[in-house]
């Protein structure tokens, strides 16, 4: 399937557990101004060391999700269930899952080795057992260094590695991931998450990560779950996610997007045939679009191709068919990106390391396309 | 209060927050688990017992058929009706004065520059933990009928009995309420603020009374509030000073200890109960939500002092003098123990300390400490464990448990000790069994201590559940979470994340509740008995007989004992490096 797949199976990743399942699971938030549904019917199923991502605006449901999953929100129905033992009634610290708080969560008055023992000291392990395996952690982690300090003298990525050798340090078979590189600078964030995906790799544990940021789903994710309104729209690869999605919605989430308005003539075998930026095009389409009413053309910018038409025709409609006019031109370094308005909607376009004679000015008129295999075929919303 | 007046009332704060930092909080409660239900049935239990039980007799007597002729009589007596009009007048006045007191001097604090804040806070803090009777003692012998200044110095024979004197020593008493208010609510006023009024053409004048003044609103309110409940509860200084001006609270006393009429004291007790449980009601749940203000006890930002001599020079005269009357006031109450009659016969001697630690008053003075002592860690404990439930652990009903733990603080001490006094004075028994043996009286297990105990429990749990509510909302409810995910039951989590971090709470808990217990008197005089001597009634016993001095030396030593119980504590709880790291001390 996908590169990472590869990777994943190429480890030493021993774990056959981890199997999350939830079905059906609602949580409905009762307050005065009535009841809110904030996760709606869901249901998802984990593979055995699966690097799982809820990815989805705020408010989605996918935090309360993670915290169902974690013990900390009792479902108001449904089932949670790892490896086959119901979860759903279990007290949070009776479950085999160790949580990453965006917060930290690591406890003031405690050391940074105190903290990651306080899981192991609670399981009563021998002494000489708790000091190896916190050994260990540090040491996996680059801490060791920082052994008897206050978690309040640490910098916000140390104080992030603490917390994750703690969760680490149980042995869990499920990790949870709140939004856990949130409150970090931007180089960081980079960082840690190519640290976590090789740790979770290296464990073979599963990993049930929470975020509202798309770079982080996408270069962590074995699978993305997105959701919306306590609902899954998709779940998918991150390529899938962004190459197929299921929905407006989804395409819009995820990277940028332009929707074509265009009209379908058939559609069979994941193809349609649409009429778009006047001609007919055959384009691979999602399911279902036959029975759609409306319909759009997914399209990503760094797809499509503008250029400069030499000999605009003199008199002519410059925004008609596959022609348009430069509305907004913007030099970026690496790219340039336009605004350009055709018949079918302002289109987005980027163009990567352009020539600068190439570069185009507001004003000028173009000739827009992109190829066959880059266009999707959704039911409009 | 009904059902649904608790929780409504919470909502306002809570939706101003941003949606998912609302579920957050909420959600910092954990599922129940088994260790909690045991926890919370233990504590129901308990506060059923110290505080439910006592004041469900009041009601009883109060609504039978001699108690409910007196309720009737507030409306139709007129000397009744003079009382509780007494009673209403007292509490506004000392509530109108004692706020705007504490007010003035906490804006001095606060906002002027000068030297000396440090003493100043702490002469301010003084009256806190001053026993019952030495500011009225000390007003008598300056400013009474011989009072050294009013007749010594010029010859005026005042009479201080009554209203006047009585609104002075309670405003001097309970300012310090109002002070801590107004302090910890101007130090977290962003400067930022001012300074954008001044940026946008406001002077100082317009910015205190459009910006400063109406951001303060809810201080007023509440610390309004509190000192009226302080005010129309107090019993030790209307015996003393009230003269002529009987109030509600001393008429009850009168009625159990000179009527031996339960039920009119329980009547008394009831008209006394409502508007202080109402009052306090209204002060916790409605007036403190309304605050604009977050006291999150870290100051905010650095603010650009008082210097303008016009505003500065009469603020600081003010404060001056009354710095001046409260170490007036103590001073007389220290050099007073140490001379024969202060103001007559001003030669020292130490015959009222041979007196007080002699025979009765040293009994009291151990059987006070030792029953304190025993006390302090209960209320302590009990008050951070309510903390801990109503903040973490429980999803309904917290507004009621935290509703229960404070009823030792809403309720007037006269009135818990005439509900202890008719509660336990005689065995529980139903049928023919035995519930509950006598805790208190001259009949009771342990020489009535068991009651004391109680009573000085109920008294100061709510101090320490207040400073534990408050610690616990600044914690991150998901170190509590992530302390769940590692493995640990709720209890477990209390005991090794959750009393660590709350420690500077825990400590100032503990102090307030033994100060407190020290210094109580108005529950304490109803249940005391031969076999347990307590100061604050042996002092009243002084203080009755124009004994003045030994009353100074009593005051004296409890002071001493308070002063050094506290050092004491704070010592063996700070001794422990981990507190510094906690989430509290960086306050």
């Amino acid at each position: 399937m996908t590169a990472t797949d590869t990777a994943l199976t190429s480890t030493d990743a021993t774990a056959e557990f981890g199997r999350i399942s939830l079905r059906q699971l609602v949580k409905q938030f009762d307050s005065r101004e009535g009841a809110t549904l904030a996760v709606d019917h869901i249901d998802l199923d984990t593979e055995a060391g699966e690097f799982v991502t809820l990815l989805g605006p705020s408010g989605c449901g996918k935090t309360t999700t993670l915290r169902m999953v974690a013990g900390f929100e009792t479902p108001t129905s449904g089932q949670i269930t790892l490896d086959g033992d119901d979860m759903t009634r279990l007290t949070p610290d009776k479950r085999p899952m160790s949580m990453v708080f965006q917060s930290y969560a690591l406890f003031p008055h405690m050391s940074v080795a105190d903290n990651v023992a306080y899981g192991l000291k609670l399981k009563k392990l021998p002494r000489a057992e708790i000091a190896e395996q916190v050994e260990a952690a540090l040491t996996s982690m680059d801490l060791v260094r920082f052994v008897n300090r206050a978690p309040s003298q640490l910098s916000g990525g140390q104080q992030q590695r603490v917390a994750l050798a703690r969760a680490m340090v149980m042995r869990p078979k499920v990790l949870l991931f709140d939004e856990p590189l949130s409150n970090l600078d931007a180089k960081l964030r980079v960082q840690m998450r190519t640290e976590i995906r090789s740790l979770q790799q290296r464990l073979g544990i599963t990993a049930l990560y929470v975020t509202h940021d798309q770079d982080e789903a996408m270069s962590l994710s074995d699978r993305i779950v997105v959701m919306n309104h306590g609902r899954i729209e998709q779940i998918g690869t991150p390529e899938d996610i962004y190459r197929h999605p299921a929905t407006v919605f989804v395409a819009d989430f995820i990277g940028s997007a332009n929707f074509l308005e265009c009209t379908l003539q058939s559609a069979s075998d994941g193809n349609a045939i649409v009429e778009v930026l006047g001609g007919e095009r055959t384009i691979p389409a999602a399911p279902g679009v036959a029975a759609a009413s409306g319909h759009v053309v997914l399209v990503r910018p760094e797809s499509v191709k503008v250029s400069r038409l030499v000999q605009a025709p003199a008199g002519a409609e410059t925004v008609e068919g596959n022609h348009g006019r430069v509305l907004r031109s913007v030099f970026y370094g690496e790219h340039v990106e336009y605004e350009v308005d055709t018949a079918a909607g302002p289109i987005v376009a980027i163009d990567s390391d352009p020539d600068p004679s190439d570069i185009l000015a507001v004003g000028d008129v173009v000739e827009v396309d992109f190829p066959r295999s880059r266009g999707w075929v959704l039911p409009a919303e | 209060m009904s059902a649904g007046t608790v929780p409504a009332v919470i909502e306002p704060s809570a939706a101003t927050l941003p949606t998912p930092a609302k579920r957050r909080r909420t959600s910092g409660r954990a599922g129940v688990d088994v260790s909690t239900v045991v926890v919370v049935s233990v504590v129901v239990l308990l506060l059923g017992l110290m505080i439910v039980y006592p004041l469900g007799m009041i009601f009883a007597q109060a609504f039978s058929q001699s108690g409910w002729e007196v309720v009737t009589s507030m409306f139709t007596s007129a000397v009744n009706r003079g009382i509780v009009a007494n009673t209403l007048v007292l509490g506004t006045v000392v509530g109108a004065l004692g706020t705007l007191l504490g007010f003035v001097l906490a804006y001095i604090q606060v906002m002027v520059d000068f030297r000396g804040k440090k003493i100043f806070h702490l002469i301010c803090l003084l009256p806190v933990v001053s026993p019952p009777f030495a500011v009225a003692t000390a007003i008598i012998t300056l400013l009474g009928r011989r009072g050294i200044i009013t007749y010594g110095i010029f010859g005026a024979q005042t009479n201080i009995y009554g209203l006047p004197g009585l609104t002075l020593v309670l405003v001097l008493s309970f300012f310090p309420v109002a002070y801590m208010t107004f302090k910890g609510m101007l130090e977290n006023l962003d400067p930022a603020l001012e300074e954008a009024s001044e940026n946008l053409g406001g002077s100082k004048w317009q910015t205190f009374w459009k910006v400063i003044i109406p951001m303060l609103v809810p201080g007023f309110a509440a610390s309004f509030l509190l000192l009226f409940v302080e005010a129309i509860a107090d019993l030790a200084n209307p015996l003393v000073i009230g003269g002529d001006f009987t109030v509600l609270a001393s008429r009850a006393f009168i009625a159990i200890t000179g009527e031996y009429d339960t039920a009119a004291g329980s009547a008394y007790s009831l008209i006394l109960l409502l508007p202080a449980v109402l009052v306090f009601v209204i002060q916790q749940y409605w007036v403190s939500r309304k605050s604009t203000i977050s006291v999150t006890g870290k100051p905010a930002g650095q603010r650009r002092l008082l210097t303008n001599p016009s505003g500065r020079v009469p603020l600081l005269v003010f404060a001056g003098l009354v710095g001046l009357v409260i170490v007036g006031i103590y001073a007389t109450v220290l050099i007073g123990a140490f001379v024969k009659i202060l103001g007559v016969n001003n030669e020292f001697t130490l015959d009222n300390f041979r007196y007080v630690l002699s025979g009765i008053g040293n009994e009291a003075i151990i059987d006070t400490t030792v029953l304190a002592l025993i006390a302090t860690p209960i209320a302590g404990l009990l008050g951070m464990v309510i903390a801990w439930l109503v903040v973490r652990r429980l999803r309904h009903g917290s507004a009621w448990l935290d509703f229960l733990g404070m009823l030792g603080l809403a309720v007037p001490g006269t009135v818990v000790g005439i509900g202890y006094a008719i509660a336990f004075n005689q065995p529980l028994i139903i049928g023919n069994r035995m519930f509950l043996p006598a805790l208190g009286g001259g009949a009771a297990i342990l020489g009535g201590a068991a009651a004391i105990v109680m009573v000085y429990t109920i008294r100061s749990l709510p101090s320490g559940q207040r400073a534990g509510i408050a610690a616990l909302r600044q914690i991150d409810p998901s170190i509590d979470e992530a302390s769940a995910s590692l493995g640990a039951t709720g209890v477990t989590t209390f005991r090794t994340i959750t009393l660590p971090l709350i420690r500077p709470a825990f400590l100032s808990g503990l102090i307030y509740a033994f100060a407190r217990s020290m210094t109580t008197l108005s529950p304490i005089i109803f249940i005391t008995t031969p076999e347990t001597r307590i100061m604050t009634k042996q002092i009243l016993a002084e203080v009755d007989a124009g004994r003045f001095g030994n009353a100074f030396a009593f005051c004296t030593l409890l002071l001493a004992i308070v002063v050094t119980v506290m050092g004491l504590l704070s010592l063996i709880v700070r001794g422990n490096p981990a507190g510094r790291n906690s989430v509290g001390a960086a306050q």
